[in-house]
Order: structure tokens, then C-alpha cells, then sequence
């Protein structure tokens, strides 16, 4: 049993040096890997572990857990007021990652095509610009712009366009404006990503061979940023279908989504098993939406840009 | 030649902030020509290509094509082609696909679709790959699948920007005749962008000479090797010798020597003018030999002599200006040995006075 010669190893070393070295090495590797080990098994695995025994139990009135294992908040959950919650959250969540895909698409590709470097990290810059600000003083922000005595009808008014004021906040449209807001930034980088990959003369030649913009977009634009609107979805998508502070702030209670319904179990009612319940069943969808995404790029993984 | 002018560029200008890409212009490109734009790097043959075909907006200046002025219309409406020196192949598409893209766009039937990618297939021998994808092939085939898109919608001008500047030498070579080849073949008129003279000698019908954004000459290749219009010409195409001179009554005279009755073109008296002679016309004298033709007789000492081929190149550096003198012969006639004295005759009729290229 003789220590291997590794090719990294300078000529003239002695062997038994080598294993060493080796050896070390590999308990060195393994070190490195213990705090990001100790922060993934307490921050991930413990909790989804604790979520996923505890739905299985049932909750008590004042907060207390019955260590009864069952399938009653499974059941419980199927009520159709909570699976309208569900239904209502994942519809809202499509609508926004709708609007960030019709208005980042544009955005990113103006950016991804200004000839000059500097002007493209100043865009860009101007869209990262938001997240330097804490989200939640950005969605009250929009209180201020929208509510009955807020700027957005004092101006309406002013000019006459309205002479009671408008009800802007507390509905839908008031959480999905606020989703968008907060994460178009998101969807905007991959696709910007993923347009400034395309050789510019691979547009040029469709063009030249007689395609009008519409048919270069179709035809070679989209079929190439795949990856990138896959990942803005995703990007998108996510945070919008859990999200607390922008139903509670915009919506008013009149808009719950599956976040706030998720939070109430566990900060009012107490019911931690229910809640658990409800987690896991949205971590299934977005499981199921990072299948669905994985199989997207599978499908699209032939596709290399050519350089 | 009477054949109809199917591009006219009346001097074209484009600026891109302070350089100037396109210097007023002017050149005619005639039906199944195959024409060659040469110049160095930079001198803005692309600018020029990419105007013909609808990139890029000119400042001044008109482009026809079959004696309309093509104006503002967009690239998708020019019934002109072009090879992208990055090849620019759509990375998601089959062969098949690529080759195909310009008739779908203009939402041909499919079986006529099919039928001409076949054909187009079957001339640049890719029918082997037609399913491959671009990264799937070797940068030669990349080059072929290009040329086949470009050419598969008939354009009444094919522009090609350095076709071949990205293939190793001897693919380049092959590729070189096989270009010409398939020119003749299909009957296209070609407009080819390239650096690299030989390449223009080798393909071309015509070639304009570009510098600084100016064209210095158009002429075919043969012309311009017998007479350039310039220094600048002169020593692109080719190896040239060149002596510093200055014009006067009569020719051009050379310190030291009588005056060499030259046609000076014009050029005023006074102003410096370079007379330039081929290395195949220089004679290099043995010890004692007289010549018989009016020449230029200088006395230098030979540096090195390089045995190419049959031929042999001897460099020789004169003694009264330094000058290095280059001579071309064929190999078993030259036996002077490196470092020993000789003289080199340089005869009045192989003379070429050569001005200044303009600014
Ligand atoms: N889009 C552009 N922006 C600024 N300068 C450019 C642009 N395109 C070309 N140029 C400049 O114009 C000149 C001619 O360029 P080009 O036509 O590409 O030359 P060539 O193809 O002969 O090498 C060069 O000095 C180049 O730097
Ligand atoms: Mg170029």
C-alpha cells in the first residue's frame, strides 16, 4: 500500500509526502464544507423537518400541539374556503408574473441593446436602484400614493378627471400593482442576462433574410432567452405566491393570499399543526413549479449560444 | 464590358463620431461580378457592407441597386443577402433549419421550401449534417451552412464579410477556388470584403483598394499590380521597391542620378514623388556586367538571400541611402554569396512613379 502519485505533485517529491498532502487536503475540504453543513441542516432541514411531522398532528385551542398523528388537517385544509385562498393566491401570483414578463421583456431588451457599456450599468443600476430601500417602507409608500386623500386622486382631482375620490387600495389590483412593483427588478435581470448572450448579428442575419421584428422575436429572440424567462418566472413567481406584507398592507384583509392565511395560524390562532399543513402544501406547488422548470430547460438544453 | 451595374454607390459618407468610416464613396458593381472590397483593418469595408445591406444609416451619398435608390428600406426589404463574418447561425437551429430560415420568412409553400434546401444542400455538400446543430459543427461546415443561407434566396447581390477569415490557411486556400467556383456555378453577383490580398487576387474580377475610408483604386487585379494608382497600393498588392524621389521638367530625378524620364501624372514640379519597381524587375548585376536598357544603376551590398521555391529573394542594401532593394529571380541564376559588394539595375521602362495616397 503505497501512496498514489497525484499529477499536481511536483517531479522530485517523495511519495509518502504526497499521500499526505492528499490526506490533508481531503480533511481540509471537509472543514470548509462543516459551516455551510451546520447552516443548511439548522436552517433548512430542521425546519421542514419540524413543518413536516408537526402538519401530521393536531392543534388544541390555546395553542398547545396534540402529539396525535392523523390526517385531519389535511382534510381540513381541502375546505373550500381555504383552497380558495390557495386558488386566489396562485391566480394572483400568475397575474403578476404575467405583467413582469409583458413589461421586463421590453425593458431588458432596451437595456441589453444600448451600444454603450456605461449606459447599460447605469440602467441597470436604476433597476437595482429599489431594493437598497426596505420593502416594506416601499409598499407603504403606496398607501400614501393611493389611498382616498392620497397624491394619485389629489392629482386626479386638480385636473378634474374625478370629483369624489377613487377607492385605489384594499382590492386585487391594488396587491398585484404592489407585486409588480416589487419584483419586476426580478424578472428584469435574468432577461436582460440572457438577451445580452445573443450575438447581435444572429438579429442582424434574421432581418437580412427577410424576417420583420416581430418574426426575429418570435423565431430567434424568444427561443434563445428561454432560460432566462424560465428563471424570471420562477424569480417572480415565488416570492409573490407566499407574500405576506403586500395582500396585508394593499389588500387590507380584503385580498388575503395563502401567506397571510399561513402567518394567522401561527401568530393568532395559534394552530401551528394547521399551519404546518397549509406550508407544506405550498412548498408542493412550488416544488412542482421547479419540476415543471427544471423539465422547461431540459427540453431547451440543446440550445447553446453560439459565441 | 457592357454588363449592367446592379450596385452603384454614389459617394457614400458615414461618420461615427470624429472617424469617418466612409469617405465620399463611389463604386460600380456589375451584374455576375465577383467584386472584392481590400483594405487594412479598420479602413471600413464592413461600414460599407453593412450599408448595402441596410445597417446603418449613411450620412450623405445614395446607394442604387438596379438603378433605384434603395433610401431607407430596411434590410428585410433589400433583395441582398449577407455572410456575417461571425457566421451569425441561428444557435437553436438545425442546418436545415438555418439554411431554410430566409424563404419562410418570405412564407414560401413548404414543399417548394424543401425542394430548395435540398438543392442548396446538395451544392455546398451538407446534406451528411443537415440535422446538426451550429455547435455540432467544425468552423469550416459552419462557414458552408452560412454561405448556403445567404445564397438559397437568389439575392440579386450576395455580400460576404471576410468569408474566410476564420478558417485555417489551407481550408482558406481550397475554400478560395471552391468560392470562385460556386460563383460561376449558381451566377450571383459576389461583393466580398477581405483584408488579405492574395485572397482578393486569387477570387476576385474587380477589387477596390480602401484606406482611411477612401477607395484609392478600382481596377482588376492584374492592373493593379501593373499600376497602382499610389504608394499605398502599390505596397499592399504585392512587394513593391520604392526610391524617395522628386518631380521635375521631364521625370523624376533621384539624388545621385540623371533624371528618369517618367510620366508624372501631374504632379507638381518640386513635389516628392516615389518611383517603385517590382522585385522581378530588378536585375542584379555580376561583377562587370554592363546593361543595355536605360536604368538606375545602384551599388549596395547583398543582406540575405531566401530560396523560395524556385525562386530566390534577395535583399540588397544600397550604399548611398540605405534603401533595401528586393530581387526576385529565379533561383539557379543568382550566386552572389551574403555581405559581398554588387549593384542592382533598375530599368527605366519597369519604373512606376507612385504619389502619395490621398489624406
Ligand atoms: N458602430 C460603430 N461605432 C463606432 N465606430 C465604428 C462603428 N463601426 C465601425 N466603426 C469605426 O469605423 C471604422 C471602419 O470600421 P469597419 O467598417 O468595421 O472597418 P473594416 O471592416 O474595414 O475593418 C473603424 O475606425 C471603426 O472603429
Ligand atoms: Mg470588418
Amino acid at each position: 500500500m503505497t501512496a498514489s502519485k497525484t499529477p499536481t505533485s511536483g517531479a522530485g517529491q517523495p511519495a509518502p509526502e504526497v499521500g499526505f498532502t492528499q490526506r490533508a487536503r481531503a480533511r481540509l475540504g471537509l472543514l470548509t464544507v462543516v459551516p455551510t453543513l451546520t447552516w443548511w441542516v439548522i436552517f433548512l432541514v430542521l425546519p421542514i423537518g419540524l413543518v413536516l411531522v408537526t402538519a401530521f398532528f393536531k392543534g388544541a385551542p390555546y395553542g398547545e400541539i396534540i402529539y396525535e398523528p392523523g390526517f385531519g388537517n389535511l382534510v381540513r385544509a381541502t375546505d373550500p374556503l381555504y383552497l380558495g385562498v390557495l386558488w386566489h393566491s396562485v391566480v394572483i401570483a400568475t397575474i403578476t408574473t404575467a405583467i413582469c414578463l409583458v413589461l421586463g421583456y421590453p425593458a431588458a431588451y432596451f437595456i441589453a441593446t444600448r451600444p454603450q457599456a456605461r449606459t447599460r450599468t447605469v440602467l441597470l443600476m436604476l433597476v437595482i436602484l429599489p431594493f437598497w430601500t426596505n420593502f416594506l417602507i416601499r409598499t407603504y409608500a403606496w398607501i400614501i400614493l393611493l389611498n382616498r386623500e392620497g397624491v394619485v386622486n389629489g392629482i386626479l382631482k386638480r385636473i378634474g378627471l374625478i370629483d369624489e375620490p377613487l377607492s385605489l387600495l384594499y382590492n386585487d389590483a391594488a396587491v398585484v400593482l404592489g407585486l409588480v412593483y416589487g419584483y419586476l427588478p426580478l424578472m428584469i435581470l435574468p432577461l436582460y442576462a440572457a438577451i445580452e448572450r445573443i450575438n447581435p448579428q444572429v438579429l442582424e442575419a434574421a432581418a437580412d433574410l427577410g424576417a420583420r421584428p416581430l418574426r426575429v422575436l418570435r423565431t430567434v429572440v424568444l427561443p434563445l432567452i428561454i432560460p432566462g424567462v424560465v428563471a424570471g418566472v420562477v424569480f417572480v413567481f415565488v416570492p409573490s405566491l407566499g407574500n405576506i406584507p403586500v395582500p396585508e398592507l394593499l389588500g387590507g384583509g380584503r385580498s388575503e393570499m395563502i401567506g397571510n392565511l399561513i402567518n394567522r395560524q401561527f401568530l393568532t390562532t395559534r394552530d401551528w399543526p394547521f399551519g404546518s399543513m397549509l406550508v407544506l402544501l405550498l412548498l408542493l406547488i412550488l416544488m412542482g413549479l421547479l419540476v415543471l422548470q427544471s423539465l422547461v430547460l431540459r427540453r431547451n438544453r440543446k440550445v447553446r449560444i453560439d459565441d | 464590358m457592357s454588363s449592367q451595374n446592379v450596385i452603384s454607390i454614389e459617394s457614400a459618407v458615414k461618420r461615427f463620431g470624429d472617424v469617418i468610416a466612409l469617405d465620399r464613396v463611389s463604386i460600380e458593381i456589375r451584374e455576375n461580378e465577383f467584386f472584392a472590397l481590400l483594405g487594412p483593418s479598420g479602413c471600413g469595408k464592413t461600414t460599407l457592407l453593412r450599408a448595402i445591406a441596410g445597417f446603418g444609416v449613411l450620412d450623405s451619398g445614395r446607394i442604387l441597386l438596379d438603378g433605384k435608390d434603395l433610401g431607407h428600406s430596411k434590410p428585410y426589404d433589400r433583395p441582398v443577402n449577407m455572410m456575417f463574418q461571425s457566421y451569425a447561425l441561428f444557435p437553436h437551429m438545425r442546418v436545415r433549419d438555418n439554411i431554410a430560415y430566409g424563404l419562410k420568412a418570405d412564407h414560401l409553400p413548404k414543399n417548394e421550401i424543401e425542394a430548395r434546401v435540398d438543392e442548396v444542400l446538395g451544392i455546398a455538400d451538407m446534406h451528411a449534417l443537415a440535422d446538426r446543430r451550429p455547435h455540432e459543427l467544425s468552423g469550416g461546415q459552419r462557414q458552408r451552412v452560412a454561405l448556403a443561407r445567404a445564397i438559397i434566396k437568389r439575392p440579386r447581390v450576395l455580400l460576404l464579410d471576410e468569408p474566410l477569415a476564420a478558417l485555417d490557411r489551407k481550408l482558406r486556400q481550397e475554400m478560395q477556388i471552391e468560392l470562385k467556383r460556386m460563383q460561376h456555378e449558381i451566377g450571383l453577383t459576389f461583393v466580398v470584403v477581405t483584408h488579405d490580398q492574395e485572397e482578393a487576387m486569387t477570387m476576385a474580377d474587380r477589387i477596390a483598394v480602401m484606406r482611411n475610408g477612401r477607395v484609392l483604386q478600382i481596377a482588376p487585379p492584374q492592373e493593379l499590380y501593373r499600376r497602382p494608382a499610389d504608394r499605398f497600393v502599390a505596397s499592399f498588392i504585392g512587394t513593391m521597391n520604392l526610391l524617395e524621389g522628386t518631380t521635375v521638367a521631364g521625370g523624376v530625378t533621384i539624388p545621385g542620378h540623371e533624371t528618369v524620364p517618367i510620366d508624372t501624372g501631374g504632379a507638381g514640379l518640386g513635389s516628392p514623388l516615389a518611383l517603385g519597381i517590382r522585385p522581378g524587375d530588378v536585375r542584379l548585376l555580376t561583377e562587370g556586367e554592363e546593361i543595355d536598357e536605360a536604368s538606375i544603376v545602384l551599388a549596395g551590398i547583398v543582406e540575405t538571400t531566401a530560396f523560395i521555391g524556385s525562386q530566390s529573394h534577395t535583399l540588397v542594401r544600397v550604399h548611398e541611402t540605405a534603401v533595401a532593394i528586393t530581387v526576385t529571380a529565379s533561383a539557379s541564376t543568382v550566386l552572389v554569396e551574403d555581405g559581398s559588394p554588387c549593384r542592382v539595375a533598375l530599368p527605366y521602362t519597369a519604373l512606376l512613379a507612385l504619389p502619395d495616397p490621398p489624406e
